[in-house]
């Protein structure tokens, strides 16, 4: 306590000296605060705005069957029973040749069910979606997404033409709006795919079996889409023998998890880069250090002379170090709280708000009293270790 | 009290080796008020500073108080001037930031006495020397003579053995010089041991008994 009140003194002796050293560990505090705290802030809205995407799927792929193969039906019967899981669609995919007039394109042919419309949160920009008429009667009607229909067909208002897919004449029912926003379509930018009924597709193919292997799965209105996979789960888990490796059920947001991965190393990055401007403001903090020590070499030997030991004279330096360091810490993170306020202003409009991370701030707290301690502990030492008549003489 | 059993001192001077003091021998009992007089380069520092307990000798024995000094670690010695030593120097060697009462506090705050009982010594000490009233004030806030008041009690406060004054009124005029050594006349009186080093020998005849040092050696001047 003595020791701290003595440190705020001599601190305070040369204010504008004390402020200039602080001013590195200010920075210091303020890049890494502002910038940690800006990333997680854009990263906490930007990851809100991806969940929006496409959460609420789950995906389902079984890898071994064991003899007891899921079938539409089976579908149908959970997605009737399970009051957690709102829809089901089955899809299996396969890429044709596709034909129109005489103009050949490879498409990527997907058989699903109805419910894949609502389920991938798909939009038509003309004519209907599958029904479940043709998925009973196996009809050979298709609708295709906008690449497909411009670059197959060759304009995208072709409800009614006639196209060939793998040998076999469909129906254009719909053409698919391009939704930008969607993940999706961000990954098959590009693609030609046509959609067309699961069971018109096991008909056309031998390489798709009947047997569902891929599905996907909304959650009921009122539940959340963890407690739809773990009904699903049970499910599955009853049906191949407690065999939990024989089949994956997947909540998981790709895209955030990938966002996920992209801003904590931005993190890291940027809590690096500032860590290293506040190792150059403990330097700082160092030289001057060492130039008082010089400077209060008589001071050191009176107290010196008059009884303080070695530990005194450590304690009272390194003091000084750890509380310039502090004091710089505290102003740093006022000024970035500051900061923050005037960003979160701005960007308001844009949604966007900012707030101290305060896993930064106690970061920062920590990193500035260990950097008080590494860089104070030599020139404190150099001091307490002064002979008492050296440094009584030191200067006249 | 003090006890120097033939102390030497050694300085490495370029080549050649300096002999500080030479086999010196001093008795001194509790109590006493001794002057130690010789000019300058004849030792009287490297005296002053092993009595002192700032510095070793390189050769010969030290009792203080009856510890032998030579086997004391550096922190134990700084405890050991602490408690039973109060320096008053030529040039005060206040410290320039603290007040006049801060400075007095010091040694106490090293002694780890409360703050309650470390208020009421400073005042008694800085009555003593009729500093109370300007117990706020900055060393450069005060004349000289008034600096070496501030330092006397800073000496006095810990109640200390042994008062060891090096050339005490070496920076003052006569008028205040005479003010200074009557405050150790005074001490003396109180019953404290005063061992005071000077040049001047108006100052060295005041004490009870003066010893003379020369070239590194020691000799009793009679009164």
């Amino acid at each position: 306590m003595q020791s701290f009140t003595m440190a705020l003194r001599s601190i305070g002796a040369n204010k504008m000296r004390s402020v200039l050293t602080m001013l590195g560990i200010i920075i210091g505090v303020m890049a890494l605060v502002v910038l940690v705290s800006l990333v997680s802030g854009t990263t906490d809205s930007v990851t809100g705005a991806v969940s929006d995407l496409g959460t609420s799927l789950v995906t389902v792929t079984v890898s071994n069957d064991k003899g007891k193969p899921i079938r539409l039906p089976d579908l149908t019967t959970w997605m009737t029973q399970e009051p957690e899981i709102g829809s089901i669609a089955a899809r299996t995919s396969t890429s044709v040749v596709g034909k129109y007039g005489s103009k050949y394109k490879t498409v990527t042919l997907y058989g699903t069910t109805p419910s894949y419309y609502d389920i991938q949160g798909l939009q038509l920009s003309m004519g209907r979606w599958l029904g479940a008429a043709d998925q009973d009667n196996r009809t050979y009607v298709c609708v295709l997404n906008q690449a497909a229909a411009e670059k197959l067909v060759g304009y995208t208002d072709c409800v009614g033409e006639k196209i060939t897919l793998s040998g076999v004449e469909f129906t254009v029912i719909g053409v698919l709006k391009e939704n930008t926003q969607s993940l999706t379509y961000a990954l098959t930018s590009g693609m030609l795919m046509a959609y067309v009924p699961y069971s018109s597709l096991i008909r056309l193919t031998d390489t798709v079996s009947p047997n569902v292997t891929t599905f996907y799965l909304s959650a009921a209105e009122g539940t959340t889409v963890d407690a739809a996979a773990d009904a699903m789960e049970k499910i599955l888990m009853e049906r191949f023998d407690e065999d939990e490796d024989a089949f994956d059920v997947d909540a998981s947001n790709m895209l955030e998890d990938a966002l996920n991965t992209v801003t904590s190393a931005l993190s890291i990055l940027l809590g690096g880069i500032a860590g290293i401007s506040l190792v150059v403001g403990g330097i700082g903090i160092m030289n001057i250090m060492m130039v008082t020590v010089t400077e209060r070499t008589r001071e050191i030997g009176i107290r010196k002379a008059i009884g303080a030991s070695r530990g005194n004279i450590l304690t009272q330096f390194l003091m000084e170090a750890v509380v310039l360091c502090m004091m710089g810490c505290g102003l740093g993170i006022f000024l970035s709280w500051a900061i923050l306020q005037v960003v979160s202003t701005i960007t308001a409009s844009a949604g966007l708000s900012f707030r101290l991370d305060m896993g930064v701030v106690g970061l920062a707290v920590a990193f500035c009293f260990a950097i008080g301690v590494i860089f104070g502990l030599y020139p404190a030492n150099k001091a307490a270790k002064m002979k008492p008549i050296d440094a009584l003489h030191y200067g006249g | 009290m003090i006890q120097l059993n033939n102390i030497c001192k050694f300085y490495q001077v370029g080549e050649d080796r300096v002999r500080a003091l030479d086999h010196a021998c001093l008795h001194i009992r509790p109590q006493e008020f001794v002057s130690i007089i010789g000019p300058s380069g004849s030792g009287k520092s490297t005296l002053m500073n092993i009595i002192g307990c700032l510095d070793m000798a390189d050769a010969g024995q030290y009792l203080l108080d009856g510890l032998p000094i030579e086997s004391y670690s550096e922190n134990q010695l700084a405890k050991i001037r602490n408690q039973k030593i109060g320096f008053v120097f030529q040039q005060y060697n206040l410290i320039p930031k603290l007040t006049a009462e801060e400075n007095v506090e010091l040694p106490l705050i090293y002694q780890k006495v409360p703050k309650k009982e470390r208020t009421e010594r400073v005042k008694e000490a800085l009555d003593k020397v009729n500093m109370y009233p300007r117990a706020k004030h900055l060393p450069t806030e005060l004349s000289g003579g008034q600096q070496q008041r501030v330092s006397i009690a800073r000496a006095i406060v810990t109640r200390p053995k042994l008062i060891l004054a090096d050339e005490p009124t070496g920076a003052l005029d006569s008028k205040t010089s005479r003010e200074i050594i009557d405050i150790f006349h005074d001490l003396h009186r109180q019953g404290n041991t005063i061992v005071l080093i000077t040049h001047d020998n108006g100052i060295a005849r005041q004490a009870q008994r003066s010893v003379n040092i020369l070239d590194g050696r020691l000799s009793e001047v009679s009164l």
